[in-house]
């Protein structure tokens, strides 16, 4: 059972039709208590950082007993990736610390292509090539350098190299997009709204 | 690297789809829910929903058909119409919508798309202006073209560049449903004005509007509305998905 996190925010049926489709059952966790019925846990986001942590406040200790004590597989895709880490450019609260890294916004104006480059700048709105490194979990299976739905204006700097599963390119700024901590993984982009791509990313999740 | 986006417009009235000839009353197209289904199956890119019949009409935001498409759709999805405040944009993107779109109410409340930036967060925050041409010179329209505002397109696009706005959306009045192309100048002063992302509608004929556009403005959003709804010399409503190859 995929319990998807329900917080007030997020695009939670988008989820559930792409689980439906793959034949997995999933769960929507209005209760904190209701986690504990759950193979896997999955935790949208379409918000700004302060709202967001505000509102998962009385899910933390839970998810924290359960992804760190139960080991049971997390995904947070969007600014739940975000939440991740300790702390946020984009607003005040803490994170949850579970993948070290801070959350800053994409300095694409340092980058030497950007004085010249017409295209749009920030937000990173759109689709967008993901590369992996070898042997990621959630991107086996998926072609080379494949397509995601992307939409933010920042992004997970990770300190270790090791949490870094997958990366993309906006105007010659490379950043991680894939992060993971053992049964801890943060997708920056969309999967729910990425077609076929997030559809079989979302089944290797399913499958971890 | 970003490519553009090849987005399909769908206009909503009165819970159906119509489609417009420069501002008119539109025509009858067909279902939202079947369209949606319809667009899932083609892979768009992105989807835009815009309902003209509040504004005109002053009705309300018909949560019940957005809870209908959101929980149908499998594809990013703006939606416009109505929007007036922080609740009614949360309660969109908290249905499953990635962007909301706000037009009169962005000229009427200005300090609003601030409130609802910090809510939603300003990449979910889309601004969408109607644009007229009168004497070779551009102007903003709201209320379904009825409306002028009192801003030139240079003060009205320096505002947006100085609010928390994720996307513009170009959308001109005098090529709605022509089939005549982009207007790539209008789409080229936009440009030079504004860093965000912009979106341009109105006028796309064919994958050649498109490729002409990104070449007079690099990467960018391509919305449709006829394109993407009829096909044939009768223009025969049959919804259809059709991209540049990269």
């Amino acid at each position: 059972m995929i319990g998807i996190i329900n917080y007030g925010s997020g695009n939670l049926s988008a989820f559930i039709n792409v689980f439906k489709s793959l034949d997995k059952k999933t769960m929507i966790i209005n209760e904190p208590a209701d986690l504990k019925f759950c193979s896997h846990i999955l935790m949208p986001g379409v918000s700004a950082w302060d709202t967001t942590i505000h509102s998962i406040n009385r899910f933390k200790d839970v998810l924290q007993e359960n992804v760190y004590s139960r080991k049971i597989p997390f995904l947070g895709v969007c600014v739940g990736m975000q939440i991740l880490a300790t702390s946020s450019e984009e607003g005040t609260l803490s994170g949850l610390s579970w993948i070290e890294g801070s959350v800053r916004k994409l300095p694409i104006d340092n980058m030497p292509l950007y004085k010249n480059y017409l295209g749009p700048k920030l937000p990173h709105m759109g689709w967008n090539f993901v590369t992996a490194v070898a042997n990621s979990p959630l991107m086996s299976r998926l072609p080379e350098n494949p397509e995601f739905y992307f939409l933010h204006s920042y992004f997970f700097d990770a300190i270790k190299i090791e949490n870094i599963e997958a990366t993309t390119d906006h105007i010659g700024f490379r950043f991680p997009v894939i992060i993971q901590n053992e049964n801890i993984f943060g997708v920056q982009f969309h999967p729910e709204k990425s077609h076929i791509n997030g559809k079989m990313l979302l089944e290797n999740f399913s499958n971890l | 690297m970003l490519r553009s986006r090849y987005i399909p417009v769908l206009l909503i009235e009165d819970g159906e789809l119509t489609k417009t000839k420069k501002f008119d009353d539109g025509i009858y197209v067909g279902d939202p829910i079947n369209a949606i289904r319809i667009f899932n199956e083609k892979q768009v890119d992105e989807l835009g929903l815009f309902d003209i019949s509040i504004t005109k009409n002053k009705s309300v935001i018909d949560f019940d058909l957005l809870k209908d498409i959101a929980v149908n759709a499998n594809m990013p999805l703006t939606y416009g119409g109505g929007i007036k405040s922080v609740k009614e944009a949360s309660k969109i993107i908290s249905m499953g919508f990635e962007k909301v779109s706000i037009s009169s109410a962005f000229f009427e409340t200005p300090t609003l798309i601030n409130d609802i930036s910090s809510e939603v967060g300003a990449q979910s925050v889309v601004v969408c202006i109607d644009v007229k041409k009168i004497n070779n010179e551009y102007f903003i329209f709201t209320h379904r073209g009825t409306k002028k505002i009192i801003l030139s397109l240079r003060q009205a696009l320096e505002f947006i560049e100085n609010n928390p706005i994720g996307e513009v959306i170009i959308n001109s009045i005098d090529r709605d449903g022509t089939f005549a192309g982009y207007d790539t100048d209008l789409a080229q002063i936009i440009r030079k004005n504004i860093s965000i992302n912009i979106t341009m509608l109105g006028g796309c004929s064919g994958l050649d509007d498109i490729i002409l556009l990104e070449k007079k403005i690099g990467i960018c959003g391509c919305a449709a509305g006829a394109f993407y709804t009829f096909v044939g010399k009768n223009n025969a409503v049959l919804l259809n998905y059709n991209k540049p190859i990269l």
